[in-house]
C-alpha cells in the first residue's frame, strides 16, 4: 500500500463571528490513497464543504479559526503552512472543481486563455519555478540571486526601447504553439468534440455541462496530486451530470488521480468513490469501503440517509425520514451529535464525549463508525 | 418576548380595553424596537458616533429656532466691536469676528437651520418625487401597455435632466431665477429628482422578478398593494440609506451654488454657510483672518460627515438579517427546523422563540444543495 | 377516476419574443422567439398530481407559470372547471386564483422577509377577502339596477299601461364580515400545524426558517386560501434529502385529506414517484410522453425518458461501471427547427424525426399512455438500462449505432 497522498488529523475548525462560534469541522480524521477517490456526503451545513475548502486552505481566516490537528499533504502539514506559500499548493498541488462553473471561470477571458494559464503555471512549477524562453535557450532560474550586474542595471535596463527582435520573441512567447497543442489535448481528454472552435469562445456561449467539463480540463491540465470536486455535478441538469459523471468515471481510471468527491447526491458518490466518508453536524460519522457501507451501513445516521432517498410509489407507504433536524452547530448537542434523533440513543451517548471513528465490529477493514452501537445499526428496519 | 401581541386566545376585552391593550402593545413594541436600535448601533462605534453627531446637529438647530438667545450671542450682522474687527476666536467670539465686527460664531449657528432644512427638505421632495415616479416607471415597464408607455416618457425626461451636469444646471437655473433661498432650493431641486428615479427604479426592477412577488400576485394581491406591502417595504432600506447620505451631497451642493453664484446675500439677515465661505474667501484675507472661512467650513464638514456616518450605520439597522445578528449577545435558539407534529412524541418541540438562524460564516460555508 | 378534468389545457403556447434586431424592426425578417411552451395539451382531474418531468429549458416552469396564470399565454385554451380562463383579467382573474395557488422554488427568495410568519400565510386569505367586497360591491349594484328596473316595471303594471303581474324585488345581497386582524392570525393559527409548524411562530420572520420550514410556510400560503389546484414549481429541489422526504409526506397525506390536485413540476424523478398519480415528460417545450407513474417509470416508451431515468444516478456503488450513452446538449428553445425535438441527441433516430414532428398519440395496448415518437412500438419494449452500458460490455454495441438495434 502507496503512502496517502492526504492524510487529515483530527482538524477542528470554528467560524467565530460576531454572535458566537460555529463549530463547523469537528475531530475530523481522513485519509486519501493515491488513485483513490474518496467521497464525502453529508446534509446542508454538515460541514463538507468546509472540509473541501479547509484543505487546500482556501477558507477565509478569519472568519475561520483552525483549532488543531493536521492536514497532512505529501507529508507536508498545511496547518503551519506559511501564508505566503499557499499558491505554491493550489492548483499544481491540490486542484479544485466548484460546482458552479460559471462563477469559476473569468467571464472576461476566452476558453483558451484560461486553459493556457493554467498549463503554463504547471509547465513553470514543473521547470523549477524557471521559466522555458521559446528560443530553447538556457532556462533562467529566477530563484538564484542574479549575478554579474545588480538589480540597477536590470531595472534601467527596462527603460530601453524592445528592438524589433525582442518584440518577435514576445510574440512567439505568446502564441507557443506547443501550449496550444496541450490545451487542445486536454479539451480532447474531457471529450470536447470541437476543441478548435472551443478555445475562442466565452464562458458564458457555453452549456453548463460544457463549462464544468472545461473546469475539469482546466484542473486536471495542471496535474495535481489531488482533485477536490465540490459537487461538481450538482448544479447540472441530469441527462448532463449523468455525461459528466461519465467523463470523471473514465477519467478516474485513465489517469488514476486522487479525488476528494464532495457530494450531497449518494448516487452520484456511489457510482465515483471507491471509500466514503458520511459526515453529519462537522462530524465524520462513518467511513469506509463504498460498497461495504451502502450495503452495511454501520451507523444510525448513515443508514437513515439511506433510507431517506424516495424510491417508492405513494401506494407503498410513506417516506423515511429522519425525525428532528440538523442541530445548530453554534451549540452543538452534547456527545454523539446525532443522539437527539437517534433511535439507538441511550443516555451514554449523550453524556460521554462523542464515540471515536473506531472499526466497525463485523465489516471489512477500513471500514469505521463512530457509533457505540455500531454492531447493532444492521438490526434497525 | 416581550414584544408579542397579547395571545388571541384571550377572551375578547371591552372595546376600551382592547384599545388600551393595543395601545400598551404599541408602546411596548416601540419600547423594544428602541431598545434594539440601540443594541445595533452600541456595535458599531462610527455609526454610534454618527447618530450622536446627527442627534445633536438636530437639537442645536431646534434650539436656534425655538429659543435662539440661549446658544446665539448676537444678531447676524449686530456690530459686536465697532473700534476692533477681526478679532481671532476668543471667549467672548468663539469663531471670532469679521472685518464689519459681526460675530461668525452666531452666523454660523444661525445658517445651521436653514442649511440642515434645506438638505433635508431637497434630499426629502426629491424622495418623495422621484421615488414615486421611479416606483411607477420600475413596476409597469412592460411595453405595450399604459404603463409601459408612461414608463418611457418618465425614463426620458429623466435622461434629459441627468444629461447635464447637475451643479452646472443648477448654478444656470439659479442664476436666471435671481437671488435667495427659494430661488436656489428650487434650482437644485429640479436637478436632484431624477437620481431617485433612476435609483428607485433600479431596485424596483431588481426587486419585481424574485418569486415573493409573483406570489403575491399568484394569490390575487392587487398591484397597488403589492407595491406599498412588499415593494416599497423591501427598497426603503437601500433608499433611505441612500437618502441620508444625500442629505450631505445637497448641502455641499447647495452651499456650492452659495459659493459660486453668491446665491444668498451675505452678510444679511438669513445667513448661509456657502455664502460665509465665499464672502471670506471674496476679500483676499484667508491668510491673514483664517477663522472666517474655517468656522463655515467645518461646520459644513461635521455635518456631511455626521450624516454619512449615520447612513452606514442605518445600512446595519435596517436589514432584518444583520439586525438579527448584532442584535443577539450569543442568545437565541436554532431555527424553526423542527415541526411539532414530526417529532417523536418524547421530545418537547424546540422553543420557536425567535433566534437568529445558524448564519452562514462565509459564503463557502453556506453548502448549496 | 372518472370525474370530468378540473384543469384542461389545450394546444398551450407561450413564446418569449427576443429583442430585435434592426433589420427585424423594418420588418425585412420577422421578430425571434423562444418558443417555452409549445403546443402542450393535456389535463389535470380533481384531486389528482400530475408529475411534469423535465430538465431545466424544457419549459415546464414557464408551462406552470401560465397555468397559473403568472405569464400571458401566447396561444391554446386553458380551461378550468369547465369554464375558459384563458383571457381572464383584473379582478375576474384575481378573484378566480383562489382555485389555483403556486408554490415556488426558491424557499429564500418566495417569502417577504420583511413580513412575519402571519402576514405572509395570510395574504392570499386577504386578496381573496377583498375578492369577495368586490363581489358584493358588484352583486349589490346589480340587484340595485334589477330591482329599480322593476319597480318600474311594477308601477308601470300598476298604472295598466301595459297590465301586468307585480314582479317581486329581489333581496340585495349580504355583505360578509371583513377579515380582521385576528381573524385572520386564527386562521393562520389553524393552517400552519397541517404543513407540520407549530402554531405559536406566527410573529416570526422568514429567515428564522430553514429550508424545510420556508417551503413549509410556503404551502401553508398555498393551502390558506383552500385552492383546488396547487401549482408546486420544484417544492424540494433545494432541500436536503431527509427534509425532501419529510415534504413529500406532508404532500401527499394533505391530498388524501382534502383532495387537492397537484401539479408537481420538477426534475427529481424520486419525487415524482412518489407523489404523482400521472406523469408527463416535457422536453424542448413540448410533451414526449404522459401516463400513469407506475408504467412510465418503469416502462417508458419514449427515447427521452429512457435516457432521463438511465441518468438518474442510484445509490448502488455497482454502477460505478456503467457508462452513460446519450451524449449531446439540451439545445435552445429559440426557433427550434421542425422534427422531433429528441432528433439529435436520440440514439433511435431516422430521418423521419428530423422532418416531421411525431404527434402525441395513444400507444395501442398501453392504457392510455400517450407518447410523442415515430418509432414507439418500435423502441417500447427497451429498458433504459439500455443506453447505459458497462465498460466493453456487449450491451454498448446494441444502443450505440442508431439503427443497428
Amino acid at each position: 500500500m502507496s503512502a496517502p497522498v492526504l492524510s487529515v488529523e483530527h482538524l477542528t475548525i470554528d467560524y467565530e463571528v460576531g454572535a458566537g462560534t460555529f463549530h463547523a469541522l469537528a475531530d475530523v480524521s481522513l485519509e486519501i490513497e493515491t488513485g483513490h477517490v474518496v467521497g464525502i456526503v453529508g446534509e446542508t451545513g454538515c460541514g463538507k464543504s468546509t472540509l473541501a475548502q479547509a484543505i487546500p486552505r482556501l477558507l477565509p481566516e478569519p472568519p475561520a479559526k483552525y483549532r488543531s490537528g493536521k492536514i497532512l499533504f505529501q507529508g507536508t502539514d498545511l496547518v503551519t503552512f506559511p501564508r505566503w506559500k499557499f499558491p505554491t499548493i493550489r492548483g499544481t498541488g491540490i486542484g479544485m472543481i466548484f460546482q458552479e462553473p460559471l462563477n469559476s471561470l473569468n467571464p472576461a477571458f476566452r476558453i483558451y486563455d484560461q486553459l493556457a494559464e493554467a498549463v503554463r503555471i504547471r509547465q513553470h512549477r514543473e521547470a523549477g519555478r524557471t521559466l522555458v524562453r521559446p528560443d530553447g535557450e538556457a532556462p533562467y532560474d529566477y530563484s538564484r540571486p542574479p549575478e554579474g550586474p545588480g538589480a540597477g542595471a536590470v531595472l534601467s535596463k527596462v527603460l530601453v526601447p524592445p528592438t524589433a527582435q525582442d518584440a518577435a520573441m514576445h510574440r512567439a512567447a505568446r502564441a507557443r504553439p506547443d501550449l496550444k497543442e496541450e490545451v487542445l489535448e486536454y479539451l480532447r481528454l474531457v471529450r470536447i468534440n470541437d476543441p478548435e472552435t472551443i478555445l475562442g469562445l466565452y464562458p458564458h456561449e457555453l452549456s453548463g455541462g460544457m463549462r464544468q467539463r472545461i473546469m475539469i480540463a482546466m484542473a486536471l491540465s495542471e496535474k495535481p496530486s489531488l482533485l477536490i470536486a465540490d459537487e461538481p455535478t450538482s448544479a447540472l441538469d441530469v441527462t448532463i451530470q449523468a455525461q459528466v459523471l461519465t467523463l470523471m468515471k473514465e477519467l478516474i481510471d485513465e489517469v488514476h488521480a486522487s479525488i476528494l468527491f464532495i457530494s450531497h447526491d449518494l448516487g452520484v458518490i456511489a457510482e465515483t468513490a471507491d471509500e466514503i466518508g458520511v459526515m453529519y453536524a462537522g462530524h465524520l460519522v462513518e467511513f469506509g469501503p463504498v460498497a461495504d457501507v451502502y450495503a452495511h451501513p454501520s451507523h444510525p445516521y448513515t443508514k437513515a440517509l439511506l433510507r431517506a432517498a424516495p424510491r417508492r410509489y405513494k401506494a407503498d407507504g410513506p417516506l423515511d425520514s429522519i425525525p428532528g433536524s440538523v442541530p445548530n452547530l453554534s451549540r452543538p448537542p452534547p456527545g454523539c451529535p446525532f443522539h437527539p434523533r437517534c433511535p439507538l440513543a441511550e443516555p451514554r451517548c449523550r453524556d460521554e464525549p462523542g464515540p471515536p471513528l473506531d472499526p466497525a465490529p463485523g465489516r471489512l477493514p477500513g471500514h469505521r463508525s463512530a457509533c457505540y452501537f455500531a454492531a447493532e445499526v444492521a438490526s434497525l428496519p | 418576548m416581550s414584544s408579542e401581541p397579547a395571545p388571541p386566545e384571550a377572551p375578547p376585552a371591552a372595546p376600551t380595553g382592547r384599545g388600551l391593550r393595543a395601545a400598551r402593545t404599541g408602546l411596548v413594541t416601540a419600547a423594544a424596537s428602541i431598545v434594539l436600535f440601540w443594541r445595533i448601533l452600541r456595535a458599531n462605534v462610527l455609526s454610534l458616533v454618527g447618530f450622536l453627531l446627527v442627534a445633536l446637529i438636530c437639537i442645536t438647530a431646534a434650539i436656534v429656532l425655538v429659543a435662539p438667545h440661549l446658544i446665539v450671542p448676537y444678531g447676524p450682522t449686530q456690530i459686536t466691536n465697532e473700534t476692533k474687527n477681526w478679532q481671532p476666536p476668543s471667549w467672548q467670539h468663539p469663531f471670532g469676528t469679521d472685518g464689519n465686527s459681526y460675530d461668525i460664531y452666531s452666523n454660523v449657528m444661525l445658517a445651521l437651520p436653514l442649511d440642515l432644512g434645506i438638505g433635508i427638505f431637497i434630499a426629502g421632495v426629491s424622495l418623495l418625487g422621484g421615488g414615486a415616479l421611479g416606483l411607477v416607471a420600475g413596476y409597469w415597464d412592460r411595453p405595450g401597455t399604459v404603463g409601459g408607455a408612461t414608463s418611457v416618457v418618465i425614463l426620458r425626461i429623466t435622461d434629459i435632466f441627468l444629461a447635464f451636469p447637475s451643479l452646472i444646471l443648477a448654478l444656470a437655473i439659479s442664476v436666471s431665477l435671481g437671488k435667495g433661498v427659494w430661488q436656489t432650493v428650487l434650482a437644485v431641486l429640479i436637478t436632484w429628482w431624477p437620481y431617485y428615479v433612476r435609483l428607485v427604479r433600479g431596485e424596483v426592477l431588481a426587486l419585481k422578478h424574485l418569486p415573493y412577488i409573483s406570489a403575491a400576485r399568484a394569490a390575487g394581491v392587487k398591484d397597488g398593494r403589492i407595491l406599498l406591502r412588499h415593494v416599497v417595504r423591501n427598497i426603503l432600506e437601500p433608499v433611505i440609506v441612500y437618502f441620508t447620505l444625500d442629505i450631505g451631497t445637497v448641502l455641499v451642493t447647495f452651499s456650492t451654488i452659495g459659493f459660486v453664484a453668491h446665491a444668498i446675500p451675505y452678510p444679511g439677515p438669513t445667513p448661509e454657510w456657502g455664502s460665509m465661505i465665499s464672502y471670506y474667501q471674496s476679500n483676499g484675507l484667508i491668510t491673514a483672518y483664517p477663522w472666517t472661512v474655517l468656522a463655515p467650513g467645518a461646520a459644513i464638514f461635521v455635518t456631511v460627515l455626521a450624516f454619512s456616518l449615520l447612513g452606514d450605520g442605518l445600512r446595519d439597522v435596517l436589514d432584518p438579517r444583520s439586525r438579527r445578528v448584532l442584535a443577539s449577545s450569543g442568545r437565541g435558539s436554532g431555527s424553526v427546523e423542527t415541526p411539532a407534529a414530526e417529532l417523536p412524541s418524547a421530545m418537547p418541540p424546540e422553543p420557536a422563540d425567535g433566534g437568529p438562524e445558524a448564519p452562514s460564516p462565509t459564503p463557502g460555508a453556506e453548502e448549496a444543495s | 377516476m372518472t370525474d370530468a378534468p378540473l384543469l384542461q389545457v389545450v394546444e398551450l403556447e407561450k413564446r418569449f419574443p427576443l429583442p430585435k434586431s434592426v433589420s427585424e424592426y423594418f420588418g425585412r425578417k420577422s421578430g425571434r422567439s423562444i418558443h417555452a411552451v409549445d403546443g402542450v395539451s393535456f389535463e389535470i382531474r380533481a384531486g389528482e398530481t400530475v408529475g411534469l418531468i423535465g430538465e431545466s429549458g424544457s419549459g415546464k416552469t414557464t408551462l406552470g407559470w401560465v397555468l397559473a396564470r403568472l405569464h400571458e399565454p401566447s396561444g391554446g385554451t386553458i380551461r378550468f372547471a369547465g369554464a375558459d380562463v384563458t383571457n381572464l383579467s383584473g379582478d375576474e382573474l384575481r378573484a378566480w386564483r383562489r382555485n389555483v395557488q403556486v408554490v415556488f422554488q426558491d424557499p429564500v427568495g418566495s417569502l417577504d422577509p420583511r413580513l412575519r410568519v402571519w402576514q405572509i400565510v395570510s395574504e392570499p386569505l386577504r386578496a381573496q377577502d377583498q375578492m369577495e367586497r368586490v363581489r358584493f360591491r358588484r352583486e349589490r349594484k346589480r340587484v340595485r339596477e334589477e330591482n329599480r328596473r322593476r319597480e318600474a316595471a311594477n308601477r308601470r303594471a300598476a298604472r295598466g299601461t301595459p297590465p301586468g303581474p307585480q314582479l317581486p324585488l329581489l333581496d340585495p345581497p349580504r355583505r360578509s364580515p371583513r377579515l380582521t386582524r385576528k381573524a385572520l392570525r386564527e386562521r393562520v393559527r389553524t393552517t400552519l400545524p397541517n404543513v407540520g409548524l407549530p402554531p405559536d411562530c406566527l410573529n416570526q420572520y422568514p429567515h428564522e426558517f430553514s429550508g424545510g420550514g420556508r417551503q413549509r410556510l410556503s404551502l401553508a400560503r398555498a393551502l390558506s386560501v383552500q385552492p383546488r389546484l396547487i401549482i408546486l414549481d420544484e417544492p424540494t429541489s433545494a432541500l436536503d434529502v431527509a427534509v425532501q422526504a419529510q415534504i413529500l409526506n406532508r404532500l401527499v397525506e394533505l391530498q388524501r385529506q382534502r383532495r387537492i390536485a397537484f401539479l408537481l413540476i420538477t426534475h427529481n424523478v424520486a419525487a415524482v414517484r412518489y407523489v404523482a398519480d400521472r406523469v408527463a415528460v416535457m422536453y424542448l417545450g413540448r410533451l414526449v410522453e404522459v401516463g400513469d407513474v407506475r408504467t412510465v417509470l418503469e416502462r417508458p416508451i419514449h427515447p427521452y425518458t429512457k435516457a432521463l431515468l438511465a441518468a438518474v444516478p442510484e445509490p448502488d456503488p455497482a454502477r460505478r461501471h456503467t457508462r452513460y450513452r446519450i451524449g449531446g446538449d439540451i439545445p435552445t428553445l429559440i426557433d427550434p427547427p421542425p422534427g422531433c425535438r429528441f432528433a439529435p441527441r436520440c440514439p433511435f433516430v431516422i430521418d423521419r424525426c428530423r422532418a416531421e414532428y411525431p404527434p402525441l398519440r395513444e400507444i395501442p395496448g398501453t392504457a392510455g399512455r400517450l407518447v410523442s415518437c415515430h418509432r414507439a412500438e418500435e423502441v417500447a419494449d427497451i429498458p433504459p438500462s439500455a443506453l447505459l452500458s458497462t465498460e466493453g460490455g456487449a450491451a454498448a454495441a446494441a444502443v450505440s449505432s442508431p439503427t443497428g438495434y
